[in-house]
């Protein structure tokens, strides 16, 4: 064992001088490349579909980007809160929830914190000469992450609405082929808050002893299955967003009409 | 890169030209060597066989041709955490990096842990680590709740804390974390991943009565400074997810104590 005397001998201050950023030999600037392409795909598409304002909705189908539609002038209004002097896109009113429970997200955080280059990957050196990450403004706001979940589960009951009533056409009860994509898209925003941390946490994570409380358990055993895939659910549900908002808009565009694939009638 | 050409001595020619003729392998290996006054990277030509891995081409190394090159290591199983070092530019136990992995023929780099101050070659002085460890609260266990002195718990109320109990303290986590990595000054404020899971295994154990265990994570220990980019789970030889399980979980219990005030609204009511 080293005596005292004998560790202040071997102590030093100083790390083995390498100048190299990193010694990584494979393409480690690929993923944050990637990911910062597609993140920024979906930002740019998605301010210019919420602001837009128009052909979100081609009956049954409202785009995610818009729902729940809560203003007066609504093409489909879900629940009338906002009153016709709202003359602005309603996706105005509701998408700061959505995007809020996205950009707190753990998952969302990794992908941007390794855009800006903190780092930009393991054992690649960063570029900035202090970093103070969220324990300090402006990046300890990320800790609000835990309110839009709650708000985000709420967002992701009221799809399920949505999804029910794009069975529901004109001509009767039927499934079409946005249907599928409306049940898809719901499917994974409701697998992407059930495999989010916070709601891990809030639905038993929170608990010291799962022998005392089983529901919790289990609910949080429930969460801890999907929680390990919460990175590809992220990225799955974003694309899936987007997705089904081109379709409603192409369909509303008179594109293409929404395949009938069956039709029960009234 | 300043680089030493060893190996061109008869002694190691002969090695090569023996290697060539029985068909082994030769790796080019270039080795950090110095300590912290200084260093370079020097190259040497080792013959290996499949099945090899880097710890055992460092061993040849200094069997051979430098019997002065310093290596850590213990177990070579993978369980004492000993031979931490970066290869190729990744942290890894070099015991458990099989030499089938790298592309035949390209140069396998080997340097020591970059985040800790260097004693000589491939050994660091991770005594950082301790002095954190020391900092730690230990488990304060309730008083036992039957007669017989014994403490019971049941397996669901465990399982999270054993995860983080297989921890081998490698320090490849301490290591790669940016935070000090590439912050020297944030040691002062950092404790790193490995600590975190320790704080959370503390934190989650169900006799533990320690209290506020997650708010001095945050105040104390710097928790807020994790950016959460997962290099820690990455690197892990034990595959601990380290955090998912360990850290987020606990910037969640901080929350709840500092932040937010549903679970201080529960808390106020429950105690009515």
């Amino acid at each position: 064992m080293l005596t005292e005397e004998r560790r202040g001998q071997v102590r030093t201050r100083a790390r083995a001088a390498i100048e190299q950023a990193t010694l990584r030999k494979d393409a480690w600037w690929a993923e944050p490349f990637v990911s910062m392409a597609v993140l920024g795909i979906f930002v740019v598409y998605a301010t210019w579909a919420a602001i837009i304002g128009t052909h979100y909705y081609s009956d049954p189908y409202i785009s995610p980007l818009y729902a729940p539609c809560i203003a007066d002038r609504c093409a489909h209004v879900s629940f009338h809160i906002i009153g016709s002097f709202w003359r602005w896109s309603p996706a105005l009113l509701i998408i700061l929830f959505p995007l809020g429970f996205r950009t707190t997200c753990y998952f969302y955080r990794r992908v941007y914190y390794r855009g800006m280059g903190m780092p930009s990957a393991c054992a690649v050196r960063e570029p900035w000469p202090r970093y103070l990450g969220e324990s300090k403004r402006p990046f300890i706001v990320m800790n609000i992450h835990r309110y839009f979940f709650y708000v985000a589960f709420i967002l992701a009951l009221l799809h399920w609405s949505d999804f029910v009533l794009s069975f529901h056409f004109k001509a009767g009860w039927g499934i079409g082929f946005g249907t599928l994509l409306m049940g898809l898209d719901t499917v994974l925003l409701s697998l992407y808050v059930l495999s989010c941390h916070a709601g891990r946490h809030f639905l038993g994570g929170h608990v010291d002893k799962f022998s005392q409380a089983p529901i919790r358990y289990r609910l949080w055993k429930l969460s801890s299955y999907f929680n390990p895939k919460h990175g590809p659910i992220a990225w799955a549900s974003l694309v899936s967003v987007m997705l089904v908002d081109i379709y409603v808009r192409l369909l509303s565009y008179g594109v293409f009409h929404d395949p009938h694939l069956i039709l029960l009638g009234k | 890169m300043t680089l030493i050409q060893k190996g061109s001595g008869l002694g190691q020619w002969s090695a090569e030209r023996k290697a060539e003729a029985t068909g082994q392998k030769v790796a080019t290996m270039r080795v950090w060597r110095g300590d912290a006054t200084g260093g370079r990277f020097e190259e040497f030509q080792v013959p290996y066989e499949d099945g090899e891995v880097v710890l055992d081409i460092l061993h040849r190394i200094q069997a051979t041709q430098a019997s002065d090159l310093a290596v850590r290591w213990n177990c070579k199983a993978g369980k004492c955490g000993s031979c931490s070092a970066e290869v190729n530019g990744k942290p890894r136990l070099t015991c458990m990096t099989r030499m089938s992995i790298f592309e035949s023929g390209d140069p396998i780099t080997v340097n020591p842990l970059r985040t800790f101050p260097v004693i000589k070659d491939l050994v660091t002085d991770v005594s950082f680590n301790y002095e954190v460890a020391a900092k730690i609260r230990p488990l304060k266990p309730v008083a036992p709740a039957g007669d017989d002195g014994h403490h019971r718990m049941f397996q669901e109320d465990v399982n999270r804390g054993q995860e983080f109990r297989k921890c081998i303290e490698c320090f490849l986590c301490q290591n790669v974390c940016h935070v000090i990595r590439d912050h020297e000054e944030n040691k002062q404020h950092f404790a790193g991943p490995r600590f975190f899971i320790r704080m959370a295994e503390l934190d989650m154990h169900p006799l533990d009565t320690e209290p506020n265990r997650a708010e001095r994570a945050q105040d104390d220990f710097g928790l807020g400074y994790c950016n959460i980019t997962k290099c820690c789970t990455d690197v892990c030889p034990e595959h601990i997810h380290i955090t998912d399980n360990g850290i987020i979980p606990m910037k969640e219990r901080a929350m709840s104590a500092k932040y937010d005030p549903i679970p201080w609204i529960i808390r106020k009511i429950r105690r009515r």
